[in-house]
């Protein structure tokens, strides 16, 4: 009961602080862009993420000529750290996936057994599909790369809904095999609509389109995600995510190892 | 003849001596026939023998420059598992090695495996983190790097022709690295900067060659798993043997013989598999010499029974057929020596080899063969085919001029 | 005539011998050292091909692209159905690689997992080329991994011993467990680090459901041994049964390092053959000349006496083709029992392994084709009969009393 009335505290006053924070960033948005590209990066990062959140993926992975689908369910601080287990098909459901900045671990319910992965293992396609476990939890976003404006007719996207087109360049050393990679933002909201990345020949090797955003006070996620492959006719995932507690509070014990096997619900 | 004749019938030995060396050109067709042949089996032994070795050099050198050092300083337990936990112990072991006579360089290394990954393909790799400096003067890498350049600084990455080619990627792009060891996982974004082409396969299909810095961030080694050393060629072992002495326990230094794996033995056996087919080559090139004695030496029956008619004893009639064939034999094998050292000495001073093993070499990549093969050029090779010569001499000899020693004048001079 | 030149051979008997034996020692070396050449060029082809099959079947763009899953081939099942309508008398190695991440209880290495179902008669051999300790996975088992026994010293794990592999970004399980069952050994250590084998299907299950990287076809000759030319007409028929989808190699197009290799054997051979060919000549050359030089004199005293020149250079010619040819039969007889006694094989002792290492087979199979036979034969006969038809045709130029004061 007690702890009911915390929670609902805490929400409004995390509202007032939201109100109090979106009213100048409106003001400003209806005038020029904010100043700080890094800062309009970090806004859009958050609103790519959503903040703490449970929730459930489905991923459509599209293949020439079949389709597999994939359940799976969804824990994030909107940080770091994040855990994924799959629920459905049957075949692969008791996986699991923990990311906690670096570190990268697999969970296999046929292996009864954690492992480890690389940190390069996060810019991996998951599942077989194009989605990168990078594109689903993390900020490498901001901390592989340095934002810039870019400038105008920069991205290869109509303009639709996207008021600014931010130009990310990795930063010396970062662990990311792309060239760059381009954000295409909507002012009003601060919410990317799109991600394209670049190889370094300057080709776009995979193409984000995010939509559907679902609102809950201060925090925005997008609940429809295609991703493509740009360098394969016919390789696109479409990933919506349903069922989703926004502003949720997450337990520690859902980013420790034990969680991989059993879940922290 | 006839000026030769006064002088045969008191016959010491010089005279006979003289004798011998006439006839030889009294007969020139003959002598220049076992020239020939005399000639031609030195100059073969000496041209086989500068390939095999020359082979076997090439490839240690290989090893010594491109592939393993000259000298490798690492701990007993890396030889046994070359895993950056079994790294050199924390000393200032590079500064001590810096004194001892015959260390012209020495250079620390990290050795690693990897994760190598391009915006296209991942794949494993054996990394190497080296002191790019300390690298130019013991390796040939440095000088090989076809396009860009070589390694200046943290952040740079040199790829192996192959390995650039199979993960996609070019100069000026850069690759992901991801290891796990003492510090835990790690990643990095490095820039390619250059790609190296040595013609070694073990080298060009393997070859990931980072900062050494990025190296210790990525594994965590604070120190190194080896060091490598700069001796002269040929004082490998006694260096590393040197060098012992002044290491902690635990810690082992081998020169590069010890450090070819099992290409010593392949090496070795080569050699072994070389005196073999030798063998077989030495016997039909006496074959052809005793032969050629033999011959010449029966025709002149007529000839030589005059010889003994005007009262040269058997004896010294044996004795002067002998050195006939032995000077010639001398003279051939003098003229052998001249042409096979020049050929040796050809094979040594340019990269005649070199092409022929260049297809061998890519499907071959443990024997460790570079774009240059020399020849050897070894004092040896005087006695191989000196030894050869001697034993037709030898067997020719002795038949021929027991035959002369037995001969009877009146029946000699009658025969045809 | 043929008796005269019968007689003469007896009468100089000790020459005869010489001569006839330097023929005979020529030819029999020639034949055993075409034997070899033969039997180590047959060998390697059939190591090399042993290794990679006749013909590989690829994905249609596997040359061109570099990532796991544009190289397959998926349809893998229609695919090998279509090429065994095409060529039904073949073996088949069928190999899903994967690049993975490989795990023991400790350590980890990337790896490339090989996932192979094959045909017995490739199974035996290669288990016995490579198979170290232990045995290969059974075929169709989801369980058993055997790893290069440089790649299990590095992940430090043994026989029986669990071992954990992850293929991100695949199709199929992505992660396994497996049990390890065998230790092989590759002349290459930079594969034997890296290379780690399951059977076929529980590579699929791993990482790709149903698909193939590529088929290896090996051709079964009907009799003799499979040269260049059956494998391009295989290859013609396989590709237009397959169709664009794939793409069909020959083994030179699918390893052109290892082609270029066998194809160095010739003119390396060629040289080495040049250099003893060269001393035989002077072998032949030098005892059947100066054995007739000597005889100047006698052809002097012949002409002398009537005889035209012509008569005496076809006795000459009678007398050698007589010496000559009983040099051959010895030569050919002594060679030709050698080889028909290494018909089963030939091992250099204690070299098996440095021959292994070299790329060369251990057994080496001697054999002569008739081409290798006649070059040997006509070049003894060839040069012996120049070398003495030369004193002859001296003997008819000069002057008979010239010819009779003559020394050579």
């Amino acid at each position: 009961m007690e702890r009911r009335y915390v929670k609902a505290l805490a929400l409004a006053v995390a509202l007032a602080v939201a109100a109090a924070v979106a009213v100048p960033a409106a003001t400003q948005g209806a005038g020029e862009p904010p100043r700080d590209a890094s800062a309009l990066l970090r806004a859009v990062v958050d609103n790519l993420r959503g903040g703490p959140l449970w929730g459930t993926y489905t991923f459509v992975v599209e293949r020439p000529g079949r389709t597999a689908e994939y359940v799976m369910e969804v824990v994030t601080d909107g940080d770091e750290r994040g855990l994924i287990r799959i629920v459905a098909p049957p075949r692969e459901a008791g996986q699991a996936f923990l990311m906690d900045g670096n570190d990268l671990w697999l969970y296999n319910a046929r292996l009864g057994r954690s492992l480890r992965l690389p940190p390069s293992g996060r810019s991996n396609a998951f599942l077989g599909s194009d989605v990168s476990y990078n594109d689903m939890v993390g900020r490498d976003l901001e901390t592989d790369y340095t934002a810039a404006f870019a400038p105008p007719g920069a991205a290869e996207r109509d303009g639709a809904g996207v008021d600014i087109v931010l130009e990310l360049t990795p930063r010396p050393g970062a662990p990311t095999p792309y060239g760059r990679a381009l954000v295409g933002v909507e002012e009003a909201r601060l919410i990317p609509r799109w991600v394209d990345y670049y190889d370094q020949r300057g080709q776009v090797v995979k193409r984000l389109t995010l939509a559907e955003y679902l609102e809950a006070g201060d925090w925005r996620v997008p609940t429809h995600m295609v991703v493509e492959d740009a360098t394969r006719e016919g390789y696109r995932t479409v990933v919506r995510l349903t069922d989703v507690e926004l502003d949720a509070a997450v337990p520690e014990a859902c980013f420790a190892l034990q969680a991989l096997e059993r879940g922290c619900r | 003849m006839t000026e030769a004749a006064p002088a045969l019938p008191p016959a010491p030995a010089a005279p006979l001596v003289r004798l011998a060396w006439r006839n030889l050109w009294r007969h020139r067709q003959r002598t220049i026939l076992l020239l020939a042949v005399v000639a031609y089996v030195t100059f073969l032994t000496i041209f086989y023998w500068s390939f095999v070795d020359g082979y076997g050099e090439s490839v240690v050198e290989s090893y010594a420059r491109y592939i393993v050092a000259p000298v490798r300083i690492a701990a007993d337990a890396w030889y046994e598992d070359p895993d950056p936990e079994h790294h050199l112990p924390d000393q200032p072991l590079l500064s001590m090695l810096a004194d001892v006579p015959g260390v012209r360089g020495a250079s620390a290394r990290i050795h690693f495996p990897a994760l190598l990954q391009s915006a296209y393909v991942t794949q494993g790799a054996e990394v190497v983190g080296v002191d790019p400096a300390g690298e130019r003067r013991l390796s040939r890498i440095p000088d090989k790097v076809a396009e860009g350049r070589w390694l200046e600084g943290p952040g740079e990455v040199v790829l192996g022709q192959e390995v650039a080619r199979r993960i996609d990627a070019r100069v000026g792009e850069h690759v992901v690295l991801s290891a796990g060891a003492l510090a835990g996982p790690q990643a990095m974004g490095l820039q390619v900067v250059g790609i190296a082409r040595t013609g070694v396969a073990a080298v060009d299909q393997t070859a990931v060659i980072v900062h050494l810095e990025d190296a210790r961030r990525l594994t965590g080694v604070p120190t190194a798993t080896t060091i490598a050393l700069d001796v002269a060629r040929g004082t490998e072992a006694a260096v590393a043997e040197r060098v012992q002495a002044l290491l902690p326990a635990g810690v082992t230094a081998r020169g590069v013989w010890d450090l070819v794996g099992p290409i010593k033995a392949d090496v070795e056996a080569n050699q072994a598999f070389a005196h073999v087919l030798a063998l077989v080559v030495y016997a039909f090139a006496a074959l052809a010499v005793t032969s050629t004695v033999f011959v010449s030496v029966m025709e002149r029956t007529r000839e030589l029974g005059v010889i003994a008619a005007l009262g040269v004893t058997p004896r010294r009639l044996g004795l002067l057929v002998t050195l006939e064939a032995f000077f010639t034999c001398a003279l051939g094998w003098l003229g052998g020596l001249a042409l096979g050292y020049a050929a040796a000495w050809a094979l040594a001073t340019y990269n005649i080899l070199g092409p022929l093993f260049a297809a061998i070499s890519a499907s071959m990549p443990t024997a460790g063969l570079s774009e240059e093969v020399y020849g050897a050029v070894r004092t040896a090779y005087v006695a191989y085919s000196g030894m050869v010569i001697a034993a037709a001499v030898v067997m020719s000899a002795l038949v021929p001029g027991r035959r002369a020693a037995r001969l009877r004048p009146a029946a000699a001079m009658r025969a045809e | 005539m043929w008796a005269l030149a019968w007689r003469n051979v007896w009468r100089h008997k000790t020459r005869s011998l010489v001569a006839a034996g330097a023929v005979a020692a020529v030819v029999l070396f020639t034949l055993v050292f075409f034997g070899f050449v033969t039997a180590t060029t047959n060998g390697m082809f059939e190591l090399l091909t042993s290794e990679s099959g006749h013909l590989q079947v690829i994905g249609a763009r596997a040359r061109e692209v570099q990532d796991f899953d544009a190289r397959l081939i998926r349809d893998a099942q229609q695919v090998e159905a279509a090429l065994l309508r095409e060529l039904p008398a073949v073996r088949l190695r069928r190999v899903l690689e994967v690049p993975a991440l490989i795990s023991g209880e400790t350590r980890a290495r990337g790896a490339l997992i090989v996932g192979v179902a094959q045909d017995e008669v490739l199974a035996q051999r290669f288990a016995q080329e490579h198979v170290a300790a232990g045995r290969l996975p059974s075929p169709g088992s989801w369980d058993e991994i055997a790893l290069g026994a440089a790649l299990a010293r590095a992940l430090q794990v043994e026989l029986g011993d669990p071992v954990y592999v992850f293929a991100p970004g695949t199709e199929g399980w992505g992660a396994a467990a497996y049990t390890l069952v065998g230790l092989l050994a590759f002349p290459q250590t930079a594969y034997e680090i890296q290379a780690a084998y399951l059977s076929l299907e529980g590579a699929q299950e791993l990482a790709a459901p149903s698909a193939v990287s590529r088929l290896e076809v090996h051709l079964v000759p009907e009799r003799g041994v499979v040269t260049d030319a059956v494998i391009e007409d295989a290859k013609a028929r396989a590709a237009a049964a397959l169709g664009p989808a794939v793409r069909v190699e020959t083994w030179r197009e699918a390893s052109p390092d290892t082609a270029a290799m066998l194809d160095l054997m010739d003119p390396a051979m060629a040289v080495f053959s040049l250099l003893i060919f060269v001393l035989a000549g002077l072998l032949v050359v030098n005892t059947i000349y100066l054995g007739l030089v000597e005889r100047i004199r006698e052809f002097g005293v012949i002409i002398a006496v009537g005889a035209d020149r012509w008569r005496v250079m076809r006795m000459v010619l009678a007398e050698s083709l007589v010496l000559v040819a009983a040099g051959t039969a010895v030569g050919l007889l002594t060679g030709g029992l050698l080889l028909v006694s290494w018909a089963d094989g030939f091992r250099m002792p204690g070299l098996d392994e440095v021959l292994a290492e070299a790329g060369l087979p251990a057994v080496l199979y001697p054999a002569v084709t008739p081409a290798q036979v006649a070059v040997t034969v006509g070049f003894a006969v060839a040069t012996a009969l120049m070398a003495a038809l030369w004193p002859a045709w001296v003997a008819g130029r000069l002057e008979p009393v010239e010819a009779m004061r003559h020394v050579a």
